[in-house]
């Protein structure tokens, strides 16, 4: 018993120093920043997401070390990568809105289905979605287990969950294409019909603008534009929103 | 075939028929003349030479005319008879069939024949017989049947122009083209177009009438130098018609079919780089001539409202390479980039306009719109030209906001110039907002919870609750289920036992037995408790029924409790038909069994 108190003990004592190491790093960058010195701040802040530390306050803060670095296109990844992780961090909204119009990031037109979900985190639909999924299987059981008047009730109430449970998986099949999702980080380039430097223009994009990355093949990738075409890209020239552990 | 029926019969009638009619006619001086019609013909084609003999009596016609080249037959003959100032005189016309062998100026000599014993001699005629050449180039191989010629607006170009081909397809118009194919133009060093459908024309060309066809296309040389472009061949099929006179006698025949395949000459083409010197900046790769317009609005707008720009180029060229027009000075505006809409105006769209519509943003005071350039090289002057649309005036109303402090690191966005604040104006955000302190909730993953194998793992949760539940229900008891069953069991055993041909006493407790169990089956009643009153009340029953089920349990009372024997063998066996009947009728609940 007594091992296992001190096992416990050396976790809890492990986590603190760990947290207190990421604040310390933290602190040190925002400093850094506070001091003008941005490329400092951008590396400690790159430093962090190497170490898989990240939260959307970081993705926020080096997304602004970049854009006083000169780099639109990489602050508007990094406030897209806190607004995936936080849909309702206000200051990347606000400064993805401001960079967007200052760059002429082009965007996808708005699908039907955009209209009808919420701007709410994916994960609020998964965990709505298992549990009218659940409650509605549990109930659909029930009818077969309940006699006399109450299974009308008791269908109306598969009829809810059902909804429910639809109605989140449409959001979550509609958040599905965010696994591709890249922005164009370099000042600006122009998508190509094929994956050659003289090949013929398909859309050129600005930095900041939103694709869709398709397939990659080499230095090149082909993605779906802004403009509803497809073309290839320099793998150089964007990023992807969200990052793996790999 | 034809020949032989002139040579066999035709020549016996026209000998009596002249002899007959000399003796009626009174003579007059014989006299012979040639004719041939017409006089020039195509090789393939077939004239008709005509010997008519005047005052004729007997006469004794060669059968064919030897002229080298010529092949010249007797086909048929004519006749008539006139009278001039009573003196009746006959003619005839001796009909040949001339087909030329080569193509050439023929005479054909004058023609010997016997009429009445004299020797007449025609006057010689001549024949002119055309071949085809199967190229514009005039081979006289072949029939004068088509030929083609391969059309270039210019003998010099430059790498990159587009310059359009014609190329006009020539065939007499007696024969019926059957255009199947598009002409194929060989050659290296250029890219062509897309060869259009033809344009059918009627010409006049060596005194012959010509169905045109006009194919066009567009080539654009790839490489300096001299460039072959050429030759064009096109394959098709002609229907070739016979002589006159095979058509009088072969009106519903098929005419020959005949393969032609016609050949132009190569053209050659003179091929220069573009000049290095003096290319603009902008220079995108047009080619041609080109004009450009610009239009704006609206007119007066608010500092950050756009403007939407109309730009079209139009001209000849190659529109491919047409870009948008550049801003001549981006600064103080700012551009959103431009999507292009071509517009031909022929078939092969090397003459149109390209329209361009895009928004550009004042970020300062300006009084004119935006001036747009556009750069091309022109081929007929050998230089570049830019063009620069007119700016039309504009009125920015509206203050610039201050620069924040810091934006000015972000150097790829356009500057902003300064101006003088209106206090009046809700001052634009051009800054970002500043940190966050604080590192706030830490994330692991960017993936969805659906995607994440913990979350995946909890569903395990909810699934084994419901299959706990479905699990116990399953295994729980339902003894009003199970007691009815057991009555069904019991039911089955006893009908074998009910018609086996027991006892009295045996049969009609079985009977009772059984509608006890139909009746607790309905009544859920205990079975041993069912006597003829509820049993008869459990359902609806006919009379007869009834009856025969209140025989039964009374029967079975008298058996039980007194011992009373029923009619003899054969008299009880109807009996219990008709009791089992009655049993079988309660059971169903009908009366009808």
């Amino acid at each position: 018993m007594s091992d296992a108190r001190k096992f416990f003990g050396w976790l809890i004592a492990l986590a603190a120093m760990l947290s207190v190491a990421r604040g310390s790093d933290f602190d040190v960058a925002n400093q850094a920043y506070e001091a003008g010195k941005f490329e400092d701040a951008r590396e400690r802040y790159e430093q962090l997401v190497k170490r898989g530390e990240w939260s959307a306050n970081l993705f926020y803060n080096l997304g602004n070390a970049q854009f006083r670095l000169g780099a639109p296109g990489r602050a508007i990844v990094n406030y897209e990568r806190a607004l995936a992780l936080e849909p309702s961090h206000a200051e990347a909204i606000a400064n993805l809105r401001l960079l967007r119009e200052k760059t002429g990031a082009r965007l996808p037109a708005p699908k039907w289905s955009d209209h009808v979900v919420p701007a709410l985190p994916t994960n609020v639909f998964v965990v709505f979605g298992a549990i009218a999924g659940w409650m509605g299987l549990a109930a659909l059981l029930a009818i077969f287990f309940i006699r006399g008047a109450a299974t009308a009730n008791v269908w109306m109430v598969v009829a809810v969950c059902v909804l429910g449970a639809g109605y989140a998986a449409v959001a979550i099949w509609q958040r599905s294409g965010e696994a591709a999702l890249a922005i164009v980080t370099a000042p600006q380039v122009d998508a190509r019909l094929a994956p050659a430097d003289r090949a013929g223009v398909a859309e050129p994009l600005p930095a900041g603008s939103r694709v869709r990355v398709l397939r990659e093949r080499g230095e090149w990738v082909y993605c779906a534009l802004p403009g509803n075409g497809l073309g290839w890209l320099p793998a150089k020239a964007i990023e992807k929103v969200r990052l793996s552990r790999s | 075939m034809r020949a032989s029926f002139f040579q066999a019969s035709g020549k016996v009638a026209l000998i009596f028929a002249l002899l007959a009619m000399c003796v009626l006619a009174a003579r007059a001086e014989p006299a012979a003349t040639a004719t041939i019609s017409p006089g020039r013909i195509s090789l393939g084609d077939s004239a008709q030479l005509t010997i008519s003999v005047s005052g004729a009596g007997q006469i004794n016609p060669p059968q064919g005319v030897a002229v080298d080249g010529l092949d010249i037959r007797l086909v048929g003959h004519s006749q008539s008879m006139r009278n001039v100032n009573g003196r009746t005189s006959i003619n005839v016309d001796l009909n040949y069939s001339v087909e030329p062998r080569r193509a050439g100026n023929f005479a054909i000599p004058g023609i010997e024949l016997e009429v009445d014993g004299r020797r007449l001699r025609t006057q010689p005629v001549t024949l002119a017989v055309q071949g085809a050449p199967t190229s514009g180039a005039g081979t006289q191989g072949e029939a004068r049947v088509a030929f083609a010629q391969l059309d270039l607006p210019k003998q010099t170009a430059y790498v990159g122009e587009v310059i359009p081909v014609e190329l006009r397809l020539y065939i007499d118009a007696r024969y019926n083209p059957q255009l199947e194919n598009m002409p194929q133009i060989d050659g290296d060093g250029f890219t062509k177009l897309k060869m259009t459908q033809p344009k059918r024309a009627r010409a006049r060309k060596d005194g012959l009438e010509y169905d045109v066809f006009v194919f066009r296309t567009a080539i654009t040389p790839s490489k300096a130098g001299r460039l072959t472009v050429g030759a064009a061949r096109l394959a098709f099929a002609v229907q070739l018609r016979g002589s006159m006179i095979d058509d009088f006698f072969n009106p519903f025949g098929r005419r020959r079919a005949k393969e032609v395949e016609v050949k132009t000459e190569p053209v050659e083409l003179d091929v220069q780089p573009l000049p290095a010197a003096g290319r603009p900046n902008d220079f995108s790769g047009a080619i041609g001539s080109f004009r450009l317009t610009a239009e704006g609005s609206p007119t007066r707008v608010k500092i950050g409202d756009p403007v939407t720009m109309k730009l079209k180029i139009s001209g000849r060229g190659n529109f491919d390479r047409v870009n948008a027009p550049a801003l001549k000075d981006p600064s103080g505006w700012h551009t959103y980039p431009a999507a292009g809409e071509f517009s031909n105006d022929d078939e092969l769209g090397f003459s149109g306009a390209k329209s361009f519509e895009l928004a550009v943003i004042p970020e300062t005071k300006k009084t004119a719109m935006p001036v747009f350039t556009f750069s091309y090289f022109d081929p007929a002057t050998g230089k570049y030209a830019t063009l620069n649309s007119e700016p039309a005036p504009l009125q920015v109303e509206g203050s610039v906001p201050p620069a924040a402090p810091g934006v000015g690191a972000a150097s790829e966005f356009p500057a902003a110039q300064p101006a003088k604040p209106a206090p009046s104006a809700t001052p634009a955000v051009t800054d970002i907002l500043g940190l966050r302190y604080d590192f706030g909730r830490p994330h692991t993953t960017f993936d969805p919870l659906h995607l994440r194998r913990s979350f995946q793992l909890t569903q395990f949760i909810p699934a084994a609750v419901l299959l706990a539940l479905l699990a116990l229900r399953l295994r729980r008891r339902d003894p009003a289920a199970e007691r009815v069953a057991r009555l069904r069991r019991e039911k089955a055993e006893l009908w074998p036992r009910l018609r086996a041909g027991a006892p009295d006493a045996e049969f009609f407790e079985t009977a009772t037995r059984l509608v006890q169990l139909e009746t607790a089956i309905r009544t859920g009643q205990p079975e041993a408790s069912i006597d003829l009153a509820t049993a008869i009340e459990s359902r609806p029953l006919d009379r007869e029924t009834a009856a025969a089920i209140e025989e039964i349990f009374n029967s079975r009372a008298e058996l039980l409790y007194a011992g009373t024997a029923r009619g003899d063998g054969a008299a009880q066996r109807g009996e219990r038909e008709r009791l089992i009947k009655a049993v079988r009728r309660f059971e169903k609940g009908r009366s009808d069994v």
